[in-house]
């Protein structure tokens, strides 16, 4: 029988008040699932894969990522082709959630599969606060069966 | 004579030499002038590219704890209003201009502030994008581009009493996208800046150049004073009366598209007599002659 698991919320983004309002408004919706900030595309590989200094690391296996596109040390597209070429992060969720709503950016994230592509508006923040909510709602109800 | 004649021949000869290598010289420095010119535009592009890409997220910053500051100010009001009875009267008026007034102003004057930045930065952006994104050139039968914007007009037209005519208009090698963007601004600008209650007729034509296409769009709208007409093409300004919605942007656009077809837009244009718009497109373009603006 498969084990249910909560899913580990991983926030890829290097501007800690991006971090912090992507944070604040899931934890409006009243979610008690663990969320991780992460400032660099090295670091979030190195936490996704217990390298570095997460070497060691039991993390959840159950993990949905919220990525940046501009980081630094390794960019967003970097770490999506890193966790799509390796088994242990192939079939994790990734929601690209970025300033830029360049069409180029948009269609080399879908081609690196990412799962969904966010852009973060500057004015219409109460829109996208709605949004992170939301999915702040979803991820409070659903439990993620552990594959194999 | 002879000996003479030898002699300015030699001199001419001299003379000559010198020229070439003037020329030469000249031609070299040319050949500087317009790498350095063609280097300084694409670091301006980059650097309107970075600028308006990367100040997005400070201004998403401020923007969303603006909001979120709104959505806190909702928490403590809620709390407040039960307070309220229990404060002297003195308290009560400072916390409610405070909470209901002074607080919703200064957070009402970020947002305002915030977006007007994101529109100028918006703009900027799709300035440098037109000039960046790579032009897709085929045969473009320019007749059809201005009918069809003309059909997108139609309400606008019914609207202001304008009639359009248009002559014949050759074909052009270009980016039909492009042309077509193009057009729409020029002839929205001729079918909306009209004098309210006149009607106008707005008319255009085009001539096949040796080395490049003409079209003209003439109209006997209100016109730009004399004064203004260099205002036109520079981003963000607008000349006349600002009785019509606009950011100032269209020609702006309308000129960088059409420097990427190696050409140019010129406006002439007397106040209460009418403007004709000169736009020319290269017919080099598909021999590989793309035109950064």
């Amino acid at each position: 029988m498969a084990t249910e698991r909560m899913v580990t919320i991983l926030v890829v983004e290097d501007d800690p008040g991006h971090a912090r309002l992507i944070e604040r408004n899931l934890r409006y919706s009243n979610i008690a699932n663990e969320i991780v900030k992460l400032g660099d595309g090295q670091e979030a590989l190195d936490y996704l894969f217990g390298e570095g200094k997460y070497e060691g690391l039991e993390r959840s296996s159950s993990l949905l990522v919220l990525l940046d596109l501009n980081l630094p040390v390794l960019d967003g597209f970097q770490v999506l082709e890193r966790m799509r070429a390796d088994d242990r992060t192939k079939y994790v969720p990734v929601i690209i959630v970025t300033s830029s709503d360049d069409t180029r950016d948009v269609e080399r994230c879908y081609d690196l599969g990412c799962n969904v592509f966010l852009t973060k508006p500057v004015v219409d923040y109460e829109q996208f606060s709605e949004a992170i909510r939301k999915l702040g709602l979803f991820l409070s109800v659903v439990t993620v069966p552990e594959r194999g | 004579m002879a000996k003479e004649a030898d002699m300015t021949k030699t001199e001419l000869v001299r003379e000559l030499a010198k020229t070439r290598q003037k020329v030469g010289e000249l031609e070299e420095a040319l050949r500087i002038s317009i790498a350095k010119l063609k280097q300084s535009r694409e670091e301006y592009k980059t650097f309107a590219y970075i600028v308006s890409h990367d100040l997005r997220n400070p201004l998403i910053n401020l923007k969303g704890f603006a909001a979120e500051l709104g959505y806190a100010l909702e928490t403590v009001q809620a709390v407040v209003d039960g307070l309220l009875p229990q404060l002297e009267e003195k308290q009560r008026q400072a916390v409610t201009v405070a909470l209901q007034e002074d607080i919703p102003e200064s957070l009402g004057f970020i947002e305002s502030s915030v977006k007007r930045i994101d529109e100028f930065m918006n703009a900027v952006l799709k300035l440098s994008r037109l000039g960046r994104r790579p032009l897709k050139l085929e045969p473009v039968d320019m007749d059809a581009v201005v009918r069809e914007v003309l059909a997108l007009l139609a309400d606008q037209m019914e609207e202001n009493q304008v009639v359009a005519t248009v002559a014949a208009l050759p074909e052009v090698v270009g980016d039909r996208a492009s042309l077509m963007e193009v057009m729409e601004i020029v002839l929205k600008n001729a079918v909306v800046y009209t004098e309210p209650g006149k009607p106008g007729h707005v008319e255009v034509v085009g001539k096949q150049g040796s080395d490049e296409t003409i079209i003209y769009v003439r109209d006997d709208g209100r016109g730009i004073e004399e004064a203004d007409l260099h205002k036109v093409f520079e981003p963000f300004r607008r000349a006349g009366r600002q009785d019509v919605p606009g950011d100032g942007m269209g020609l702006a656009y309308a000129q960088a598209l059409i420097r990427r077809h190696g050409g140019r837009v010129l406006c002439e244009s007397e106040l209460g007599v009418g403007t004709t718009f000169t736009l020319t497109i290269s017919r080099n373009l598909d021999r590989g002659d793309d035109h950064g603006y």
